[in-house]
């Protein structure tokens, strides 16, 4: 087959792009005809890709087929044929996982558009799924390589597919969660969801700057670049160390992150002050967040300048030593593709919190009433959960077959049960405890952030080594 | 967990006020019930356990306390307080054991408090509804109809409540009542009983499993595991019997990469007149099972030393031959050019493996190169001499490394899973739900009669309003409006105001929207 599986992809990356301009369009002229189109256009670019998932399965049965051929000597044929040549799902390395979230994440704004209509949700929505998968066409690794041994068997599939649609669920809530607390006027005011959008970003900053790092050297480190056969690689899967890669400093981000700490910290505290008496901050409040808000736009900036202007970096000498093959080296939106991934979440929920101080009626009139979103909100939470308790019990029964043990504290199992604890906290505190509305939107929100570092903080390192390390960036 | 307004707040303050009254044990008993009993506490609690599993994640468990301390913990202090806080071994340190064992006691507490009420309510649920209660409950449709009307609203109600309706007519008063899937209610003690199945089968399996490794060379046998006890001690377990590695066999990727590796296993039992007892070859996902113990294929290592390296020597673009050369064995060609493997490398510069080779050329000259597993025509592509050289991979001694189990609770475990399906099952999909009709003679006009049609759920509210919706659709068309719904809400929140008697969550008393919460108050 000449079409490979990445032409279908790149049409239905352009697909949700457009979907997205339509849907921003849509909120700017409120003509419904857009979103409708928009709707269409997304609708379309799923169905690219759900075909350009078969076509990979297909791709990656013929690489498991040769390779299977190949090691044996012989011609595989029937049912062995057929499960070796099926065995390979499109989800099996960091790459195909970021592209089958976004798909997850689509199916479940589909969904949600056909049984809620939330307007605004599609652009949240549909921008995460086109930053996941920009996040995989950067991941260096999108080769189909033959599966290892313990990820051939047939849990692997309900096990990935129900993971996918449970993290979309979550993911769909938290938009919804967040949407609600836009709305709900008489229960929260915009200076205190302002106050907390900021808390998060301080709290991503923190630990994106790793923590102590930041305060104590003012450092922000990037991943070392070296280009390999036309690819950018990071310096440390050279050494054959996954999770330890080498980093170099950004020059000036750690200053500028550490400005920007502080400044929102102060913009935090002028906002909580408010948080009571003003529905929208004005005076020193709305320039401490104004003033945040730049200060993150502008950090982020420079880590984008520093990674595409500097070619060739210096390392010192004692790590050069280190280093097997020598330089040049280089930085690339490769070296921080994930810390600008998050940022730029953190950034999109301060834009969208400014625009709507800056015109509070007029982000009100576009979403839908309170009721509708709480609702979405709390339907996608209870799809999550009994998703991820779906995903944790295969998982169980898939390790106690493959590994002799059904649980052992692999972080990634850890974090699975940590996304599945905040949402049963969330459905008690709903059903027993009263917090209805706006706590629970709290935590619906904040669980977007819990999908991250249980999901993808530990391909990204961010962990412990653990058994599920199959893929990372 | 049902409702806490509709059994809880009197019901625990009235224990909280005996146990006041009370002394000695009684009272602290019934403090530590009360306080076991306690929902927020145990949400709380649940907060504070996913914490505690992040901070697990942080710390890598596989590490041994000696490496911990070497990376990080070199300061006293530091080292002490990872000690103490047994940061090497944290899911099985004692605090957080403290926090699983609270949360499972808290779980049976707030299930033995709060079952035996459901339990009697579904058993006996109100039929009759006072005008105080009915008042309490958010969906109604009320109207005034005729005495002419009486047997239309039984046919109708007859007809929307259907066969299963329960009616009681007495002193001029009508009663009907429906329940719809009154088990459902249960769907979340079902839940909570898989899980504390689940946690006990977990705590029974830690006790009684032996989780440990065997590495057996091809060709001997073995009956002594390496298992980690309490605390990352390796201590031996003898399994009365010998697991003999007949053959291992790995299958590559050309890059070197395992495929899938296999062991010929046998089973030698003393116990037994023949012997092997069993024979089976294992992979991956694919174990052998025997007297209660499971032999996974984990892994494999190959046996340093006795290394045979594969090498393709053959003129170049011309017919190659394969040689099977030890280290330093030298193999001459027929023009008197010889060659000799020098050093094998398991991994070059992330390469792969590869071997360094030396040519002795027929007048002396030497000269070394590598050759990579991964690359088959590198030799060819970049040394560009008359001969080439390919490196097929090393023939290796392998050991086979055997995971052994031994789980004896795991069908307790998953029979917990079992059940907690089926109790989301029911919560999840089946819907509670209660209605009544009441048809009493009005207090005012003579020969008038009011009808009030009520329903309540118990989750899922937004789904049970618009099926109260599409039913009360039906009784406008027979009735007529009714009154209005709003007016009637208006009324009830200013009586709130005004009565203020009410010290429920504010969310309450908050208007409609994003209200899940179960506003039936039939107690009041």
């Amino acid at each position: 087959m000449n079409i490979s599986s990445t032409t279908f992809y790149n049409i239905c990356f352009a697909a949700y792009f457009a979907g997205l301009l339509l849907y921003v369009a849509n909120l700017v002229t409120k003509r419904f005809i857009l979103r409708k189109v928009g709707t269409v256009v997304v609708t379309t670019g799923f169905l690219l890709q759900v075909a350009g998932m078969v076509v990979r399965w297909h791709e990656a049965g013929l690489v498991e087929l040769a390779a299977a051929e190949r090691a044996t000597g012989l011609t595989l044929a029937g049912a062995q044929r057929f499960v070796v040549y099926t065995q390979h799902p499109p989800w099996s390395n960091l790459y195909e996982i970021l592209v089958y979230m976004a798909w997850g994440i689509i199916f479940v704004f589909l969904v949600s558009e056909v049984k809620f209509r939330v307007r605004f949700a599609g652009i949240l929505a549909v921008g995460l799924a086109l930053t996941a998968m920009g996040l995989a066409s950067l991941t260096s690794d999108a080769t189909i390589k033959p599966l290892v041994p313990a990820l051939q068997s047939w849990w692997i599939m309900i096990h990935v597919i129900s993971s996918a649609i449970g993290y979309a669920a979550g993911t769909l809530g938290a938009i919804f969660s967040l949407l609600f607390l836009l709305k709900a006027k008489q229960r929260v005011s915009l200076t205190a969801v302002a106050a907390g959008i900021l808390g998060v970003n301080v709290g991503l900053y923190l630990l994106l700057g790793r923590g102590v790092q930041l305060f104590t050297t003012a450092d922000y480190k990037v991943k070392l670049l070296k280009v390999m056969g036309g690819e950018l690689i990071p310096a440390g899967r050279m050494m054959g160390e996954n999770f330890a890669p080498y980093y170099v400093p950004s020059p000036f981000v750690g200053q500028l992150m550490l400005a920007t700490v502080v400044i929102s910290v102060v913009a935090i505290v002028l906002l909580a002050m408010k948080r009571k008496t003003q529905d929208v901050p004005t005076g020193a409040a709305l320039g401490a967040f104004a003033l945040a808000f730049g200060a993150s736009t502008a950090t982020i900036a420079l880590i984008i300048i520093n990674a595409t202007t500097q070619l060739d970096v210096q390392v010192a000498a004692e790590t050069a030593k280190t280093l097997m093959p020598p330089g040049p080296w280089r930085l690339a939106i490769q070296s921080a593709q994930w810390d600008l991934a998050l940022f730029g979440i953190g950034w999109v929920a301060q834009l969208v919190i400014f625009l709507g101080i800056l015109k509070p009626d007029a982000l009100r009139q576009s979403l839908p009433d309170a009721a509708r979103l709480d609702r979405a909100a709390y339907y996608s939470i209870l799809i999550a959960f009994a998703l991820v308790a779906i995903v944790l019990v295969t998982g169980a029964l898939w390790a106690h077959y493959a590994w002799g043990r059904y649980w052992g504290w692999d972080p990634k199992e850890t974090g699975a049960l940590v996304i599945w604890i905040v949402y049963a906290v969330y459905l008690h505190g709903r059903i027993t405890h009263g917090w209805v509305g706006v706590p629970a939107a709290v935590i619906g929100a904040l669980g977007f952030f819990v999908i991250l570092a249980g999901f993808l903080g530990v391909n990204l390192g961010w962990f412990a080594d653990g058994l599920h390390s199959y893929g990372s960036g | 967990m049902d409702s806490p307004e509709e059994f809880d707040p009197e019901g625990r303050a009235a224990d909280i006020a005996l146990a006041k009254e009370q002394s000695g044990v009684r009272r602290i008993y019934a403090m530590a019930w009360s306080f076991m009993c306690s929902l927020p506490r145990a949400m709380y609690l649940l907060m504070i356990l996913g914490v505690a599993c992040f901070v697990g994640m942080f710390f890598d468990q596989t590490l041994t306390y000696e490496e911990h301390a070497a990376q990080w913990a070199q300061q006293a202090w530091k080292l002490k307080l990872f000690t103490f806080l047994e940061m090497n071994d944290v899911f099985g340190s004692w605090w957080f054991v403290i926090i699983i064992g609270y949360l499972l006691i808290s779980i049976t507490a707030c299930s033995i408090e709060r079952f035996p009420k459901i339990w009697l309510d579904a058993l006996y649920p109100r039929k009759h509804l006072s005008d105080q209660q009915l008042k309490g409950i958010k969906q109604t449709y009320r109207t005034t109809v005729t005495s002419a009307d009486i047997p239309k609203v039984k046919k109708v109600v007859g007809a929307i409540f259907g066969r299963r309706m329960f009616v009681d007519e007495r002193d001029g008063t009508s009663w009907f009542f429906l329940e719809r899937h009154r088990f459902a209610r249960f769907g979340v003690y079902i839940i909570h009983f898989g899980l504390i199945t689940i946690f006990t089968g977990g705590i029974l399996v830690n006790f009684t499993k032996i989780d440990g490794m065997m590495m057996i060379s091809e060709e001997k046998n073995a009956r002594l595991v390496r298992v980690w006890g309490p605390g990352r001690m390796p201590y031996t377990h003898d399994l009365g019997f010998d697991i003999r590695c007949e053959d291992f066999r790995l299958k590559t990727f050309i890059d070197g990469a395992p495929m899938e590796f296999e062991s010929d296993l046998t089973v030698w039992d003393p116990a037994s007149p023949v012997n092997p007892v069993l024979r089976k070859t294992i992979q991956v996902n694919d174990p052998l099972e025997y007297k209660g113990y499971t032999f996974y294929q984990a892994s494999y290592n190959p046996i340093p030393g006795d290394q045979r390296v594969k090498l393709d020597i053959g003129p170049r673009g011309g017919e190659r031959r394969q040689f099977d050369l030890n280290i330093g064995e030298k193999t001459v060609l027929a023009d008197g050019t010889a060659f000799l493997p020098i050093e094998t490398i398991p991994d070059y510069a992330g390469l792969g493996p590869a071997v360094r080779v030396q040519q002795v050329f027929p007048d002396g000259k030497t000269t070394n190169f590598v050759v990579f597993r991964s690359y088959p025509t590198f030799d060819r592509d970049v040394r560009r001499d008359q001969y080439e050289v390919q490196f097929h991979g090393f023939d290796q001694v392998y050991a086979t490394g055997i995971q052994v189990g031994r789980v004896p609770f795991i069908p307790w475990v998953f029979f917990g899973f079992l059940v907690m399906f089926v109790g989301m099952f029911m919560a999840f999909f089946m819907s509670h739900r209660r209605y009544w009709a009441r048809l009493v003679p009005a207090a005012g006009a003579a020969g008038g009669y009011d009808l009030v049609v009520a329903g309540a759920a118990r989750r899922h509210q937004y789904a049970f309003e618009e099926e109260f919706a599409k039913l009360r659709e039906v009784l406008v068309i027979a009735f007529g409006e009714g009154e209005s719904q709003k007016d009637r809400a208006r009324a009830l929140r200013e009586a709130r105001k005004q009565g203020k008697t009410s010290s429920s969550s504010s969310s309450n008393s908050n208007s409609n929207d994003g209200s899940d919460d179960v506003t039936t108050k039939e107690s009041t």
